[in-house]
């Protein structure tokens, strides 16, 4: 539920597979086809005499012109590469610790006099106590997404296999509701059940 | 941002995937040949030999192989075309995952779909009493298949099960909705 661009992350994985089919067209077309071969060929050398110098044997800016677009190469797979670096960090925001984050202001004379912080793990611990009873919850973990101006919980429930779902939800947004009632502010939040490991191998809860 | 709206966006973003772990792999590939392009480029500028091959070089080295092995090379495209089609499936289709969500005024509520087959498999093992072991259930997006293998001797009471289900179903008001569709299977067991 983090801010990874869903949209990018997706156009790149078009783009980079027509990048493919296209690269797996020419390689198709270059073993099949004689002629195309032959054209391929003709290409790729008079290119890599424009880069190397000459065609073939590894020698450096032998045309007057290669040196440019060597430094050009080097240039774009920098960039690439900043590229890379920025977007893979990019994937990872929107998370947050701290639920909640209000400013304390006295309306009368509208100075600040400081934020209350408060931070996910309280959540966490404040939810997993309150569903400490139920044996059908096996764990509780919370989560801050930062969402277009407003903060998110997501709020995982592991539940015991065999465990009613739907009852599970009902019983976490119940203690949801009483840490609003705490908190004195509702934040936006997601209920998430789940299965764990242990849920999937321990004994199922019998219904009665 | 207006609650409502809020809401929706999580829901969607809870139950289809992100496609970030692909994407990622990508960008990561595609970085890691942009630095070997780089460093090599930069060794051929210098007059250093090169640490595997320069790129041109290494583009002419394909070409002529291209042309000289024509098999290989029609099987290495075939591959290649394969991959991206494969990528670029995964870009155009939804990628639902495995849950279905339902909406309160508090929040929005997401369960994995093995959580609701295995809660529907109790309920529905204990009214048609047989052992949990004894039903398999499993839950795809607007289906949901209850199998239940009867004891031998004791038969299954289907209508009430059948009642039990859709009821549970109602109650719990999941998207996308589900239909249920309960068996019992013709093989009874023994003993147990």
């Amino acid at each position: 539920m983090n801010g990874a661009n869903r949209v990018a992350n997706r156009a790149i994985l078009a783009l980079f597979g027509l990048v493919l089919v296209a690269a797996g067209l020419s390689a198709a077309a270059v073993a099949l086809d004689r002629k195309a071969a032959m054209a391929w060929t003709s290409r790729v050398h008079a290119a890599s005499r424009r880069l190397a110098g000459t065609g073939g044997a590894a020698s450096v800016a032998g045309a007057p012109g290669s040196a440019f677009w060597l430094a050009v190469l080097v240039t774009c797979a920098v960039v690439v590469v900043v590229a890379a670096v920025v977007w893979i960090v990019w994937q990872r925001r929107g998370r947050t610790s701290t639920a909640v984050r209000r400013s304390a202001a006295l309306p009368a004379d509208r100075r600040r006099t400081g934020d209350v912080v408060i931070d996910v793990a309280v959540a966490e611990q404040s939810l997993s106590e309150a569903l400490s009873a139920y044996s059908e919850i096996l764990g509780v973990r919370v989560a801050a997404f930062r969402m277009r101006g407003s903060t998110a919980l997501k709020i995982s429930v592991v539940a015991r296999r065999g465990a009613p779902a739907g009852h599970i939800a009902t019983v976490t947004e119940r203690a949801v509701l009483a840490w609003d009632n705490a908190l004195g502010v509702e934040i936006p939040a997601c209920i998430e059940v789940v299965s764990g490991i242990r849920a999937r191998t321990g004994t199922p809860a019998r219904v009665r | 941002m207006n609650r409502v709206r809020l809401y929706r966006r999580m829901a969607r973003r809870e139950t289809h995937s992100s496609r970030s772990v692909p994407a990622t792999a990508v960008v990561v590939l595609v970085a890691l040949v942009a630095v070997w392009t780089g460093v090599e480029t930069v060794l051929l500028l210098l007059g250093r030999p090169a640490l595997l091959i320069a790129p041109p070089m290494a583009l002419v080295a394909a070409a002529d192989l291209g042309a000289a092995a024509p098999v290989p090379t029609a099987a290495a495209g075939a591959a290649t075309i394969l991959l991206g089609l494969v990528l670029i499936a995964l870009a155009l289709l939804p990628g639902r995952r495995r849950r279905h969500h339902r909406m309160t005024d508090r929040a929005v509520i997401v369960i994995d779909d093995r959580v609701t087959a295995s809660s529907f498999a109790a309920s529905v093992a204990s009214v048609a009493r047989v052992r949990p072991e004894h039903v398999r259930a499993s839950v795809a997006r607007s289906r949901m298949s209850l199998r239940i293998t009867p004891q031998s001797g004791s038969p299954v009471d289907v209508a009430a099960v059948r009642q039990r289900v859709e009821s549970r179903i109602g109650s719990e008001d999941l998207r996308p909705a589900l239909r249920s569709r309960v068996t019992v299977g013709p093989n009874g067991v023994v003993g147990g």
